[in-house]
């Protein structure tokens, strides 16, 4: 019975399927469930298709926006009476059709239609129209049935709710926000399994990478510098105390560890999980004014816990895109910069110095 | 997670070991370099002359050490290969400071590429040959800016207060110069197209032909966008069609053999991309009037629904027939 009908498993899928039914995990009729969700994922666009599908509904909304806003309204009554129904519309239609024209075509009618409502709910003040845009994203990104649109949602809700901060000076708070991602995207993460198998797979995959991608895009705000005097203010400063969200990210990297010594390190000594823990709570120490090296270790760890390649590789692209842009930041001095790069590379080869040999000569004693 | 761990997706704890030290390595070695870096920045100023060239030779010396001892086969040899590479032009740029040679800057990229292209050969990896590639393309455009066609005066002042990357995004505003660019990648790319149907091993990778694709791309709809928006269509006694007609051949010759030949979704998905954007550029010169946007709002859901179908169905075909 194991994998029959599951043409499009391989021999891997299928024995992994095949040990869960042993175990007593999986019912006895997974066979034609992996199949039809083996199918769903095959038909799924990489991701420089759904680049190509975002950048034609961006421009198809546009000239939508335009032609609206040029030919049809005056007013900014009439501009959140448009959006609406726009923006209802494209939700209604996207549910009776999957088809190519009708996605591409609801997307672009959905953006142009947020777009407006944005523009007429200006007129209420700028607070009011950041707060519905981040009320309606979250709304969108819940109910409409597309991946893209998703993604863009989760995006544009946080970036509301950062300028909304920023606007009324509470940027103290961004820590609030960059860890409260931070744990959204851990908890998808470690749920995105049993999200799937209630067939949920197309709402959480883009929920979990719109969070990760809003999470890192805000702590790379640490690495921006504005001219006090520009901003009518001497104490003024783009991401006040940075310490705060590298204290943050430390609390959830040792959470991380602590999962990873219980399982995938779970035969190492203790005295070795409890160093593994330690010296990489003191790279955080060192650290501190840097938040983005935590935040990528964070993600590079949640990647290798819930075996995610892709999550591995922002990891790593984050720390290096981190690293360059704060290295030509301006808030810190170069000496600074210097000390802390240098202070937390040679605590960083120091880790690897120390405990390497442990992991290691546990691996050779378990082989031998 | 039990699935996950059953299908090895999770890495045991040798692997993870593994991957940790390297990575450790890896991270620990860049935010030193990132340091020392910073330290000698702070103090770059009062560094001697000497000092300094003695520092960026050394760094190439080391580096080149480095690769020999470690062998062009490995990934630290091939690294220090490049970083040797990438410090010679630091090593010409801040020549050309000290001493104030008053050389053309495109100069300083066509000496790199001349100083480096014996590495490139021996190193046979895709890294040093883009470091070239992108080399020889800066130097063609600040020859054409620079040597050939130098803008008026005002235009460079603007150029000094927008950076150089508004320099070159002027400079490519002459259809000639995006033409000749295209005209430098297309043939980069036939090249190693040839060698990797040759079978060349190193040439088996996909990111370099993926980029010059995308520079050969940018420049050809560069130079077409610019003929569809600045040319008289009525009463021109010559129209200077080239750029479309390369337009047109190159998108075609891609999506050929990019499908047929060398199957790659990613340059068949920038190809059609470029196709929208051409396409639309010409219907939006050509209608006129506010109702424009709403015809051109719906051409371009239907390009970009039908590029999707398509990409997809060949995408299918392929694993159909794997």
């Amino acid at each position: 019975m194991a994998g029959g009908g599951v043409s499009a498993a391989t021999p891997a899928v299928r024995a992994v399927f095949a040990a869960l039914e042993r175990e007593g995990r999986i019912a006895a009729n997974w066979p034609e469930r992996v199949t039809t969700a083996l199918a769903a994922e095959a038909d799924a666009s990489p991701w420089y298709v759904r680049v190509l599908i975002g950048f034609g509904a961006w421009l198809a909304s546009l000239l939508l926006i335009t032609f609206v806003v040029s030919s049809l309204l005056r007013s900014e009554s009439a501009m959140i009476g448009v959006g609406v129904v726009m923006m209802v519309a494209a939700l209604g239609v996207r549910f009776t059709s999957s088809h190519d024209f009708i996605v591409q075509a609801t997307l672009a009618v959905s953006l142009a239609g947020q777009a407006l409502l944005a523009f007429g709910l200006a007129k209420y003040g700028v607070s009011a129209m950041l707060w519905a845009v981040i009320g309606g994203q979250i709304v969108f990104a819940l109910a409409f049935p597309d991946r893209i649109h998703r993604f863009l949602s989760v995006l544009a809700a946080v970036s509301a709710a950062v300028i909304l901060m920023y606007y009324l000076k509470l940027q103290a708070g961004i820590h609030v926000l960059v860890l409260a991602l931070a744990v959204g995207f851990l908890w998808l993460q470690a749920r995105e399994g049993a999200f799937i198998a209630r067939r949920l797979a197309q709402h959480v995959r883009p929920l979990v990478f719109g969070v990760l991608a809003a999470m890192l895009g805000c702590v790379m705000l640490s690495t921006l510098y504005v001219l006090p005097e520009l901003m009518g203010r001497g104490d003024f400063s783009f991401y006040p105390r940075p310490w705060v969200s590298s204290l943050g990210f430390g609390v959830l990297l040792a959470w991380l560890e602590w999962r990873l010594v219980n399982t995938i390190l779970r035969d190492v000594p203790v005295a070795t999980r409890a160093s593994f823990i330690g010296a990489s709570a003191l790279i955080v120490a060192i650290s501190l004014p840097a938040p983005g090296i935590a935040a990528s270790l964070v993600v590079l760890l949640a990647g290798v816990i819930y075996a995610e390649r892709l999550v591995v590789g922002i990891g790593v692209g984050f720390f290096a895109v981190f690293l360059a842009a704060y290295f030509y930041g301006m808030e810190a001095s170069l000496l600074a910069k210097s000390a802390t790069l240098t202070a937390t590379g040679l605590a960083v080869l120091a880790l690897r110095y120390v405990l390497m040999p442990r992991l290691a000569g546990r691996v050779e004693g378990k082989d031998a | 997670m039990r699935a996950l761990a059953l299908s090895g997706a999770v890495p045991d704890h040798g692997a993870f070991a593994q991957a940790t030290s390297r990575f450790l390595m890896l991270a620990g070695t860049a935010l030193i370099i990132a340091g020392v870096a910073a330290f000698f920045a702070f103090n770059w100023a009062e560094l001697h002359r000497l000092a300094k060239f003695a520092l960026i030779e050394g760094g190439i010396v080391a580096a080149v050490f480095l690769a020999w001892r470690q062998g062009l086969d490995h990934l630290a040899g091939q690294a220090a290969l490049f970083g040797a590479g990438f410090l010679t032009g630091v090593l010409l740029a801040i020549y050309g400071q000290t001493y104030q040679t008053g050389a053309d800057p495109y100069g300083l990229f066509l000496g790199w590429a001349a100083l480096i292209l014996g590495w490139a050969v021996i190193g046979q990896q895709a890294g040093l040959w883009l470091l070239l590639a992108v080399l020889v393309n800066l130097a063609l455009v600040l020859y054409w800016g620079q040597v050939l066609h130098p803008p008026e005066a005002w235009i460079e002042d603007l150029a000094h207060v927008f950076g150089p990357a508004s320099w070159i995004g002027y400079l490519l505003s002459d259809f000639r110069l995006a033409q000749l660019v295209f005209s430098l990648n297309g043939a980069l790319l036939i090249a190693w197209e040839f060698g990797t149907r040759r079978g060349v091993a190193w040439m088996r990778g996909r990111g370099f032909p993926r980029l010059i694709t995308l520079f050969a791309l940018a420049a050809i709809s560069d130079a077409a966008l610019l003929l569809i928006f600045t040319s008289e269509f009525r009463g021109a006694d010559r129209l200077p069609i080239v750029a479309p007609i390369l337009f047109a051949a190159f998108v075609a010759a891609a999506l050929w053999y990019y499908r047929a030949v060398e199957r790659d979704l990613f340059i068949l998905a920038v190809a059609l991309l470029a196709v929208i954007v051409v396409v639309t550029a010409f219907v939006a010169r050509v209608l006129d009037g506010f109702d424009a946007f709403l015809a051109l709002s719906v051409l371009v859901v239907a390009q970009t629904a039908g590029a999707a179908a398509w990409l997809r169905r060949v995408a299918r075909s392929w694993r159909a027939a794997a």
